[in-house]
């Protein structure tokens, strides 16, 4: 039985997804101990993770161009190449080795996803100003940036998620009617897919891990409006790959949600961890 | 018939023209504000107006600066350098914690102030761009500069302070040992900072 992480990556016009996941595979390498640290990329042109300084961070290329939509994850099911796999946003970063958590889920469920979220100084948090559709419509508070799942299990929440996902104006008319989303995203898509299986309880009931860190600044239990997070704390990546963000030393996984951040330095910096440890 | 036109051949009409020499002038009210920025053909039924270096144009053509980065002493008649954060408000932490950035990692050639640190000789040297030496300089002027441990200011190692208009006159020059890696933090006031490792 084997694990490992799954990233999808989509083309952007803007946004350069492959190097966030890069990014994210890099500091997974550095910190996961052998057997957690393998790394599947999902990507609709596998010729340009040849341009990586080192694509070898991808134990697995994928090249999935069938499926237009702009947010894949709904299909991380059928594409993923592990027996065990955890399903990861693009644009986080890992900062210790989290192969304890995975031990737990391998042993204990099939399918997890996480349902809370930390502010960077580790609060959990309870702001619901990016979650009016889930508080409002009373759908389970899940993150689909962070979900387990065992090989082949799952497949009516996937399929249905999938259905929600490709179908959403329906969707939203018969369920999301309190608080119409202006989109379904993967989030919205698979907890709205636990609450018509009832499964919520199942397949995200309450556990202190995973730990996510969300860098979504209304969420940050601050007492003004903010635009973005770096405008109020500094981002701190060190030599050794640990990060400081305003003077909190964060040990969780970091989801940091502005793009920018990743800059060419950073990367660098990531690589040069990675080159020392191999 | 055709009528045949008496002009001068192409040739000899493009040898012999004067290109008028381009100029721009500040349009400002009586204030100082900095209303318009105008070519110097255009400023002829103007009133309020006052010539500007073309670098100054060209940094509100080109380089993003605005209008409100300049203003104009209606008393001795020159331009002013506004301070960044009289403009903005210390609205960022960017702003009052700003990470200088290594040259190699960006796309800046002209800094407002460039910092090289020479190993061989310890010398960390600040330079203020001399085309920003001629402009009257406005607002805060302490330049405070913090040396930390690499990306992270809260392992301060040093601490610099000094005055802009000392630095107009002359390159600040610090003999410090610092280690391999470390970073540079300092309150902005002006837009663009380097910092550059010689290591030869």
């Amino acid at each position: 039985m084997n694990f490992g992480y799954l990233i999808f990556v989509a083309a952007h016009p803007d946004i350069d997804y492959l190097k966030l996941a890069y990014a994210l595979a890099l500091s997974i390498k550095n910190t996961q101990k052998e057997g957690y640290d393998q790394v599947a990329l999902v990507i609709n042109d596998k010729s340009l993770v040849s341009n990586l300084t080192s694509p070898w961070v991808f134990d697995k290329v994928i090249e999935w161009p069938e499926q237009k939509f702009w947010d894949g994850r709904s299909w991380m099911d059928q594409v993923s190449p592990w027996d065990n796999t955890v399903c990861l946003d693009a644009d986080m970063l890992f900062l210790r080795d989290y192969s304890h958590w995975i031990d737990y889920f391998i042993e204990n469920t099939d399918l997890y996803v996480a349902n809370r979220a930390y502010t960077f100084r580790g609060e959990v948090v309870t702001s619901d100003a990016y979650r009016k559709a889930f508080t409002k419509n009373d759908l389970p508070n899940l993150y689909s940036m962070w979900t387990f799942f065992k090989k082949d299990s799952g497949k009516e929440f996937f399929e249905l998620a999938r259905q929600i996902f490709i179908n959403p104006q329906e969707f939203k008319n018969l369920y999301l009617n309190n608080h119409i989303p202006k989109v379904i995203g993967t989030d919205e898509a698979f907890a709205l897919s636990a609450k018509l299986l009832d499964i919520d309880s199942e397949i995200a009931y309450p556990l202190d891990f995973p730990r996510v860190v969300h860098l979504k600044p209304q969420i940050q239990n601050w007492p003004w409006d903010a635009d973005r997070v770096t405008d109020q704390v500094g981002f701190y990546l060190k030599s050794n790959g640990g990060l400081k963000i305003g003077n909190y030393q964060q040990s969780d996984v970091v989801h940091y949600v502005e793009k920018d951040i990743i800059t060419d330095e950073l990367i660098s910096m990531l690589e040069e961890i990675v080159w020392k440890k191999n | 018939m055709e009528e045949k036109l008496d002009l001068a051949p192409f040739d000899e009409w493009i040898k012999t023209i004067k290109v008028p020499e381009e100029t721009y002038f500040f349009e400002f009210d009586n204030d100082g504000n900095v209303l318009a920025l105008h070519p110097g053909f255009a400023v002829e039924r103007i009133k309020n107006k006052i010539q500007v270096d073309l670098d100054i144009a060209l940094g509100i053509y080109e380089r993003g600066e605005t209008l409100r980065h300049y203003k104009v002493d209606v008393i001795s008649g020159r331009i002013l350098k506004v301070n960044l954060s009289s403009i903005t408000g210390l609205n960022k932490i960017d702003d009052v914690l700003h990470r200088v950035v290594d040259k190699q990692w960006t796309n800046i050639t002209k800094p407002d102030i460039s910092i090289e640190y020479d190993r061989k000789q310890s010398m960390l040297t600040f330079k203020i761009n001399p085309l920003l030496k001629t402009i009257e300089w406005q607002g805060d002027q302490d330049m405070i500069f913090l040396i930390t441990e690499y990306n992270d200011p809260n392992v301060l190692q040093e601490m610099i302070s000094f005055n802009v208009n000392e630095l107009v006159k002359y390159p600040h020059k610090f003999k410090l040992d610092l280690p391999e890696k470390f970073s540079i933090y300092t309150r902005r006031i002006f837009d663009k900072y380097t910092y550059e490792d010689i290591r030869t």
